[in-house]
Parts: structure tokens; sequence; C-alpha cells
């Protein structure tokens, strides 16, 4: 599989380790933050592809996170973990660029797909990226170029 | 922007995921107020679920007063924004606290459970003096937390349970 970099945000601090470490068994880079503000300072110094974010933190909250990194990072997809299901902040995710939700207690092989397609779903938007430059590039050649 | 599925993988039936989704098109304004909706016909394909799954969360919608069934012409997007109540909108929000708080419980005992079963399976179970039962003790911990999940999740639709009791006693019982 790939390489890529996982961040987990979460204020349990029981269940933030425990997923860390149970990801790191699996190869994965992972690193975790307590709060969303630890997490928006490490993904603006940071490379991370996939945010791992749980909805309800005290102080920043999952949507306000989600929102920051969007601004900061908009390649960077975002799972929101929600330990509820029925009302809207699983869908207020998705209006704001989430990539998917998961609700809690949920099995690590799940997660593990989910991050996986998360992470596709970015190297592809980056590839067409590129691609869009390169014929950018054909089109226009720089003044003085090749 | 993507369109949301629904997915086998997870233990909430079909038809709520798909009432989720359908309501996420109401309320981000998407289907818009008086609108037709689209077949359900088409609905089974976009969302590749049954004609039963569709027919099931368009029901709900319509006894939640978000969607309308015009005989002969389709349904249609009820201005819902006017209709839905402050109580019911408190409800959500009450029901949705308390299986927050109990998924939280079970998905630490749940990761706990995990990581213990990962680490036991590295054992040397000759070394280890009740290893056997270590490794059952944990098996059934995380079959609990597997257990425990179908209710909190599966419990998700109760709101709409309630909403509907509540909109048949308004009715008289009907």
């Amino acid at each position: 599989m790939e390489d890529f970099r996982i961040l987990v945000v979460d204020d349990e601090k029981d269940f933030l380790d425990t997923i860390v470490k149970r990801l790191l068994k699996r190869n994965l880079y992972v690193e975790g933050a307590e709060s969303g503000d630890k997490a928006v300072e490490l993904i603006t110094k940071g490379n991370f592809d996939v945010v791992l974010l749980d909805v309800k933190m005290p102080g920043m909250d999952g949507v306000e996170t989600l929102r920051e990194i969007k601004k900061i990072k908009p390649l960077t997809e975002v799972i929101m973990l929600t330990g509820h299901a029925y009302v809207e902040s699983g869908i207020e995710g998705m209006k704001l660029g989430a990539f998917d939700y998961l609700m809690k207690p949920m099995e690590l092989d799940q997660l593990f797909e989910k991050l996986k397609d998360a992470f596709e779903k970015k190297h592809l938007q980056e590839l067409r990226i590129e691609d869009a430059k390169v014929r950018h590039t054909m089109m226009y050649p720089p003044r003085g170029g090749a | 922007m993507v369109k949301k599925m629904v997915s086998r993988g997870n233990p909430e039936n079909l038809y709520v995921q798909l009432y989720r989704i359908l309501r996420g098109l109401i309320e981000s304004g998407e289907w818009s107020i008086g609108g037709l909706i689209p077949p359900e016909k088409e609905l089974c394909k976009t969302y590749s679920v049954s004609a039963a799954t569709v027919k099931t969360a368009i029901s709900h919608l319509v006894k939640q007063g978000l969607l309308v069934r015009w005989q002969g012409r389709g349904t249609f997007v009820e201005n819902w924004q006017q209709l839905q109540s402050e109580d019911s909108k408190m409800e959500g929000r009450l029901i949705e606290g308390i299986s927050h708080e109990l998924n939280n419980v079970l998905a630490v005992i749940g990761e706990k459970a995990g990581w213990l079963e990962e680490l036991i399976e590295e054992e040397d179970k000759d070394s280890v003096k009740h290893y056997a039962e270590y490794r059952d003790a944990v098996k059934k911990i995380s079959l609990q937390i597997s257990r425990g999940r179908k209710v909190t999740h599966r419990n998700s639709d109760l709101p709409l349970k309630i909403e509907e009791i509540k909109k048949r006693r308004n009715n008289g019982g009907k």
C-alpha cells in the first residue's frame, strides 16, 4: 500500500492513544491531536493526507476545525467521527467538504478502508491538478522558455 | 460535490442511511421547496438500493412532513421550514446526546479490547499461564461491543419513531 500520513483528532485521550497505536501497528504514519487547535497547528506545519476528526470536542469543535483545515490545506481529506447518528453534524460536515463520516465505535478494518479511500481521492485530485498544470504550460509556455 | 452513498459495511439500516442522505438534500435546498423529487426508480439506481428501501426512506420523510405525495403527480418537497417544530428538534438533540455519550464509552472499550487482542496474539501461548482465558475474555468483550453498537447505531431512527407516534396522537390516534 502507498504511504500516506494520517492525523487523528479526538479529545478522549484513551481513545486517541489506542487508535494511534493500532494504526501504527499497521505500518501507517499516524499522529494524534487532542484538540481542534492542536490539529490546526500540526496541519499548518506538517503534511497530512487524511484527517480523522471527532465532531464533538470542547473548545474548537469538529465542524469549526474542518472549516479551518479546508482553509489551510484544501486538498486534505477529512473523515468525521461522530458518536451519534441522527442529526446534522454528519450532513453538515459533508456540506463543508468532508470525505465521509463514521460512527463510533467502529471496526478498525472499516476505518482502514475508509482512510484508504480518502487517500485515493486526494491522490487522484493531486494528479488531476498536476495534469492541468502540465497542459497549461504546454498551451502557454513560459516566455523565454524552451 | 461528491454524491453521498449508503454503505453496506455500516451496521445502520440502509433506509436510515438513505433517509439521512435525502434529508440532507432537502435541508441543503438541493431539493427545493415545492419541487418534484426524482422518481423512486431513479433513486434506486442512483443509490444502488432496493425499491423497498427507497419507499421506506421516503415514507419517513412524508410522515415527518418534509415531503408530500400527490396521487398521480409524484412526490414534492413540503414547505418544511415552517412545519418543523422546536419540540422535535429538541428531542432529536436529546437522543443524539445520549447515544453520543454511550458510543464514546463503547468506543474506548472497543479500542482497548482490540489493542489487547492484537497484543495477546503476539504472546507465546505456552509461556503465558492463562493464555486461552485471556484471549477468550478479550474476544468476548469485542463481541459485546459490536452487540452494543448494533443497538446504539440502529436506534438512530428513534427520533423519527417518536415524531410519528406524536403525530398519530395529535391526529386522534389514527
